[in-house]
């Protein structure tokens, strides 16, 4: 089924990616993976990437992956009202993060069946568990998901990926969401698979070695 | 060849309450310091060329997650989370999906001497088939009996909850298979615990079951004595 953008659906692509030939990629979640989650908007705080993991990022990208960031957002959806500034202000974040961590395209959901503004109060197919952010990138990037790898801190992570058909799926140990991942997700969850790891680096550094020893390009 | 080897670690532990309150049964210690699973990986590890390790993990998921995070890179399993228990033939099933390989399936409770180890891999590689290795005890201490034909096929594997008279010195399962090929698991499984639904039946109607008898020492840690008795079986083994 094709996925259609709706209003509180936002992404952004370099001009650069090119889509004629089907490549595979790495969807990196961002709060809790490319950085630090601390709590609603942390991109709006600013927050580091540590140099280690734009390292490896450059060197995955060096083999043909494609980067692409893939989030929940729903910061604005627990507002009285959209303020227009933290908008402009977020996506001018969002657009100097495919620079800073040379992702080639960031894909967000910020809709959320519990939020207090209407247009953004929706059980939305794009909503990490649902793979409908993956399968968008798909469709406009011509992804191939069989040779693609996904890493997050959270099950919902991996189940969006497994969930499209992402073949290598890797979940970032971290205690402060886990709890949170599984009482949410385990009544409604299928069986999941997954690596561990206690890093994005380390997660990367494996990806990494794996694609060096079977480059497809 | 090289193997894909499953731990079994899903389970609830009930019987080893209070223990596995807020552990599952795998992460119990039986040398001060080295857990059940980490064991058993070691074990085979030494001995056997295996590309994937795997663990099922459903009880306790953080606890256990948790755990792997620390565990060595070279022995650290990919995980199969199950958020609804799924059972044994289940959980091969949901590999078998994202592997084929020969795959060795053990339940995560079991502390094996290493002779029993080395018996149960002499026996794959002699003939790699559908394999489940089973031991001689009383029925009503085992979860499921085996009954087999002269060439050692199994014609039924049925869990001792489903009968009411207990047989003395019969063939029982002892919670380890061997599967040449997850291709060939084919079928949707019914959901269930029980070992003896979906794959395993499915192998024992179509004749293609086998079962080993190992006379080697293993402990199932299924109760406080039991964990002793492994405890003191690593000890012995380590003191030789």
């Amino acid at each position: 089924m094709k996925q259609l953008a709706l209003p509180g659906d936002y992404r952004v692509i370099k001009g650069r990616v090119g889509k004629e030939t089907s490549k595979p990629a790495v969807f990196i979640d961002i709060d809790g993976t490319l950085w630090p989650d601390s709590g609603p908007g942390t991109i709006l705080k600013n927050p580091t990437i540590a140099d280690e993991i734009i390292s490896e990022l450059r060197k995955i990208s060096s083999f043909g992956y494609l980067l692409i960031g893939f989030t929940n957002q729903t910061h604005f959806g627990y507002q009285d009202k959209l303020n227009l500034f933290t908008i402009l202000n977020y996506r001018n974040k969002v657009h100097r993060l495919t620079k800073k961590a040379i992702l080639d395209a960031i894909y967000i959901c910020h809709h959320h069946p519990d939020s207090s503004i209407s247009y953004l109060k929706s059980e939305c197919s794009k909503r990490k568990p649902n793979s409908g952010l993956v399968m968008w990138a798909k469709e406009e990037l011509n992804l191939d998901l069989d040779k693609s790898v996904v890493i997050g801190d959270r099950i919902t992570d991996i189940a969006a990926g497994q969930d499209s058909g992402i073949a290598k799926r890797f979940l970032i140990f971290n205690p402060r969401s886990l709890e949170w991942n599984i009482s949410r997700s385990a009544t409604s969850l299928q069986s999941l698979t997954f690596r561990i790891s206690g890093s994005a680096i380390e997660a990367l550094e494996s990806i990494k070695s794996e694609i060096s020893c079977h480059s497809i390009y | 060849m090289s193997f894909n080897l499953l731990i079994l670690g899903a389970g609830r532990g009930t019987r080893l309450s209070p223990l596995t309150a807020e552990l599952p049964k795998p992460l119990l210690s039986i040398d001060g310091s080295e857990t059940i699973f980490l064991r058993i990986v070691k074990q085979f590890r030494k001995i056997l060329p295996i590309s994937n390790i795997w663990v099922n993990i459903s009880t306790h998921p953080e606890t256990f997650l948790n755990y792997l995070n620390g565990v060595e890179t070279e022995f650290r399993p990919q995980v199969l989370f199950e958020p609804n228990l799924l059972g044994t033939a289940n959980t091969v099933f949901e590999l078998s999906k994202v592997h084929a390989g020969p795959t060795l399936v053990i339940h995560g409770d079991l502390v094996l001497s290493h002779v029993y180890v080395e018996t149960l891999l002499q026996e794959i590689r002699r003939s790699p088939r559908f394999l489940v290795f089973c031991h001689s005890r009383l029925s009503n201490h085992a979860r499921s009996k085996i009954t087999i034909d002269k060439s050692n096929i199994v014609s039924s594997l049925v869990n001792t909850s489903s009968f009411s008279v207990f047989d003395s010195n019969v063939l029982v399962n002892s919670g380890i298979y061997f599967f040449p090929n997850l291709q060939q698991i084919g079928s949707t499984p019914e959901i269930g615990t029980e070992i003896a639904n979906s794959i395993l039946q499915t192998l024992i109607s179509l004749g293609k079951l086998y079962a080993f008898e190992v006379k080697e020492k293993r402990v199932s840690v299924d109760s406080l004595d039991q964990l002793e008795e492994a405890r003191k079986l690593v000890m012995d083994e380590r003191s030789r």
